[in-house]
């Protein structure tokens, strides 16, 4: 352990046996100290850990768990990561298994007996609303100067995991799971039981006290709850909290106090058609003076066009100053596939400690999402979000367009299926941090057209964490005939061949992921009828159309 | 003559009818004043859009926005109240008020001659989009309402392509011809918030007056339905749209669509706390009304069948892409 603070150890066993198991392991595997508790309620162990403990930091573990050879040294990561990320005085518990925040989606970064998948790397601490108890590591000044504690009659296995998180950002305090504390987790345990625990009437009443939500959120499923709704009332002095609006608020707080990361928005444009560009610059406005405190909103204007432009870019400083512009050279010697070239000169002139995010100039960007980014941006992870379709008609020199429908959302959960040779988000879903876009241009040669999204994100995923949440952070325009979709798809189909054909021979994909995707994925095989059906229905609505 | 001090207090007193005739008593373009009911929680999104983009807007006369805090303690701007083109002004009844309330009390205070718009905090307007709103004003002289249209999201509602006429209009970014408001006397402030909007649309039509959509006229509005509403509790939107509802049919068809409209409520899925808590602030407003009689009776909407109506729970309008 590292002599700038002290961490003890402690185990809570339900058996003899394991209590002596528990205590030998300290001396076999070099953990340390260990001091195990048999029997009694994990909620009164840790409110007398928090109580009591004479170390900076405890690590408390419940039943059957195996802590990898070398704890130590994991949890010195934990803590430094949490330090940086959060600051030592603003974080309460880390554990290794949780509900994250915004997407409220389960991340794991433990093996049991009944989920043997092996988990991802976290990347960085991610902030969570809710933590399974089997490991926490706990932050005892802080929990103790801001006086977090598990109320006193509150019993179970599952609830300090749920309580001790929601006690410590009711006082400021952020958790978060990270897989440096993976462990191995032989432990029974009954999730239903858990889950019941979490349901019992002292529970709920602790809860409706609190907080006005009707449902939570917790490891082992949602739990509802038939709470009041007093708050709705006219001139109501509720004060109890939102409690998901709260956390995003604490989080929100926490990472004003940080430096801004740079995030460029990186606009793909033939400058011949400003009016769309409008809307985008519109809505980055509003994304930049909703975030600006958190992000440091920079836009980059890459030409795609095949010739140089002959529409001036003027207009854009003078209508839109408070936006900082980088306007790359148009390159038209490296212009026999504009879009991969538009892509290279703006990574060229981007900062390899920023972020980049990908929008055509028909898209636009969701402003009130922004400030909900920074916890999600790593240097290490690729970051990638939801996207809403909007068929839309545009005409003449319009700056909006006249007919808008949402028709769907590109969901950032998909994005597993661009194994299976399909992109199933589009580019404006993805945030890569801009050095391993500097380093993946440096090592590929990306010649095509179409697919370079597809190419990009292929190559990044198979070597960095993916972070995919269901925050919409862009619309994508679909305007009738201008989509590739509805063209010859020719030069679509020799470009995605050699992308393909490039990632395939600089071997960054896996074989075993292969062979495993081949073993689980269905033959798609078609019989040549419904083919031929499905071939001359596609031909007909296309003259249809024309 | 009036000295410079005791001018400016002489115009601070007197600056609603005044606006019009500053300089060499030559008629000038009236103020355009924008009203936007708001609280400190608002305050953020105020300033990083709606004042903003009032600043940008193209081809009109000063404007003048008066924040009505809605809480009725405390003050909740404390930016500059001047910038270019833009006059900020805060206004406070001094007790918490509904959404309605808040409107009407703006409107007493700044006696706005010709017209006005009402404005959520969270709005973006596009450049022209006000210039709009007062074009398709002055193309329709009988238009009591205006509306601007939400993007992304368009509201799913119906309305004629040709002449704009919708059967109601959203407050979102709206509007308002002052004498058909001083007419209906304002929004009914039974509805203490949402609804209110659908209410003013069918009292213009059943009035003789015209509600029109302007898509021309953009306003950026990430809704919270689309966007920030999540699943884990209940908001106030769901409350009283569903409390108006029932009071909106009340209001306009009676105690047999009244009692329909209960059932209608009571057969959806919320749970038995919430539709208690629903119906007791719908009595409250029942023993609250004066008469128990509707306030718009008779058949005068029978013609009207195409503009005042009720689909469904919630629902006064058919899905427009549907």
């Amino acid at each position: 352990m590292d002599s700038k603070y002290s961490v003890s150890l402690y185990r809570f066993v339900y058996s003899g046996k394991l209590k002596s198991a528990a205590l030998e392991s300290g001396e076999k595997y070099g953990f340390g100290p260990i001091e195990a508790v048999r029997g009694g309620d994990y909620c009164k162990l840790i409110n007398s850990i928090i109580e009591n403990c004479t170390s900076d930091y405890a690590l408390v573990s419940r039943g059957k768990i195996f802590w990898p050879v070398g704890i130590g040294s994991a949890v010195d990561s934990a803590i430094e990561a949490a330090n940086e990320e959060f600051g030592a005085t603003r974080w309460a518990v880390i554990g290794n298994c949780g509900i994250e925040f915004i997407s409220h989606r389960k991340v794991q970064y433990l093996q049991t007996r009944f989920c043997k998948i092996i988990p991802p790397c976290s990347g960085k601490p991610r902030p969570v609303t809710a933590l399974d108890g089997n490991t926490l590591l706990l932050n005892i000044r802080n929990l103790r100067e801001r006086s977090v504690r598990i109320p006193d009659d509150l019993r179970g296995l599952s609830v300090p995991g749920l309580v001790l998180v929601m006690e410590g950002y009711r006082r400021g305090l952020v958790s978060a799971a990270d897989s440096a504390l993976y462990v191995f987790d032989q432990t029974d345990v009954d999730e239903y039981s858990c889950k019941a625990e979490s349901s019992k009437s002292k529970f709920r009443k602790y809860w409706s006290a609190t907080f006005l939500n009707k449902s939570i959120d917790t490891v082992y499923g949602a739990i509802k709850l038939d709470n009041s709704v007093e708050h709705l009332r006219k001139n109501s002095d509720d004060t109890r909290l939102d409690y998901y609006s709260h956390v995003a608020s604490v989080i929100k707080d926490l990472y004003r106090s940080k430096p801004k990361p740079t995030l460029n928005i990186v606009v793909r444009t033939r400058l011949e058609r400003p009016n769309r560009l409008r809307r985008l610059l519109d809505t980055v406005r509003m994304a930049d003076s909703f975030s600006r405190d958190m992000l440091d909103l920079k836009v980059v204007l890459a030409a795609n066009n095949l010739a140089p432009s002959t529409v001036g870019t003027d207009w854009i400083s003078a209508d839109y100053p408070d936006i900082e512009f980088t306007i790359p050279r148009e390159n038209p010697s490296r212009g026999s596939y504009p879009r991969v070239c538009a892509i290279k000169s703006a990574v060229d002139c981007i900062d390899a400690d920023s972020f980049v995010w990908f929008v055509d100039d028909d898209d636009f960007v969701y402003p009130e999402s922004l400030p909900y980014l920074p916890p999600f941006l790593s240097r290490k992870t690729v970051f990638v979000g939801d996207s809403a379709i909007f068929d839309e008609e545009w005409s003449g020199e319009d700056t909006f367009p006249i007919k808008s429908r949402k028709v769907g959302i590109y969901k950032s959960d998909d994005y597993q299926e661009c194994v299976l040779g399909e992109n199933p988000i589009p580019f404006c879903s993805v945030i890569y941090p801009a050095a391993m876009l500097k380093d993946i241009c440096s090592r590929f040669t990306l010649t095509g057209d179409y697919c370079e999204d597809y190419a990009l994100f292929l190559i990044a995923s198979s070597s960095a964490t993916v972070i995919n949440v269901p925050l919409l952070i862009a619309g994508v325009s679909r305007h009738g005939g201008t989509t590739v979709s509805q063209k010859d798809r020719t030069h679509w189909n020799y470009s995605y061949a050699s992308f393909v054909s490039e990632i395939v021979r600089s071997g960054v994909f896996p074989s075993w992921a292969a062979d495993h995707l081949r073993k689980i994925t269905p033959r798609k095989q078609k019989s040549s009828l419904s083919r031929r059906i499905k071939h001359f229905l596609r031909r007909m609505s296309n003259m249809v159309r024309i | 003559m009036l000295g410079g001090v005791r001018w400016a207090r002489f115009y601070r007193a007197h600056r609603c009818w005044l606006s019009p005739f500053i300089g060499n008593g030559e008629l000038v373009s009236e103020t355009i004043s924008i009203f936007c009911s708001a609280s400190s929680k608002e305050v953020e999104k105020l300033r990083a859009w709606l004042i903003p983009s009032l600043c940008n807007q193209k081809n009109v006369p000063e404007i003048c926005l008066y924040l009505v805090n809605y809480t009725g303690m405390d003050s909740i701007y404390d930016g500059p109240t001047r910038i270019g083109n833009l006059r900020i002004e805060e206004l406070s009844k001094g007790v918490p008020c509904g959404f309605g309330e808040a409107h009407n009390f703006a409107y007493s205070k700044a006696e706005p001659k010709d017209f006005f718009i009402i404005a959520n905090p969270d709005v973006y307007c596009h450049q022209f989009c006000i210039s709009e709103l007062m074009s398709t004003r002055a193309a329709n002289p009988d238009a009591a309402l205006v509306e601007a249209r939400q993007q992304p999201f368009e509201h799913p509602k119906e309305y004629d392509e040709s002449t704009g006429y919708t059967p109601w209009a959203s407050g979102f970014f709206l509007l308002i011809d002052s004498s058909f408001f001083r007419q209906v006397g304002g929004f009914d402030e039974n509805f203490w918030m949402y609804c209110e909007d659908v209410d003013l649309s069918w009292r213009a039509w059943l009035n003789g007056f015209k509600v029109v959509y302007c898509p021309r006229a953009v306003g950026y509005h990430f809704t919270g339905a689309h966007f920030e509403y999540k699943a884990h509790r209940y908001y106030l939107e769901n409350f009283w749209t569903a409390r108006n509802f029932i009071y909106l049919a009340y209001k306009y068809w009676g105690e047999r669509a009244e009692r329909k409209a209960i059932a209608k409520f009571l057969r959806r899925s919320y749970p038995a706390n919430f539709k208690q808590e629903v119906m007791k602030s719908y009595e409250q407003l029942k023993r609250d009304l004066p008469g128990r009689a509707p306030l718009i009776g008779g058949n005068i909407h029978r013609k009207l069948s195409d503009k005042v109506k009720i689909t469904g729970f919630n629902l006064y309008h058919r899905e427009r892409f549907s």
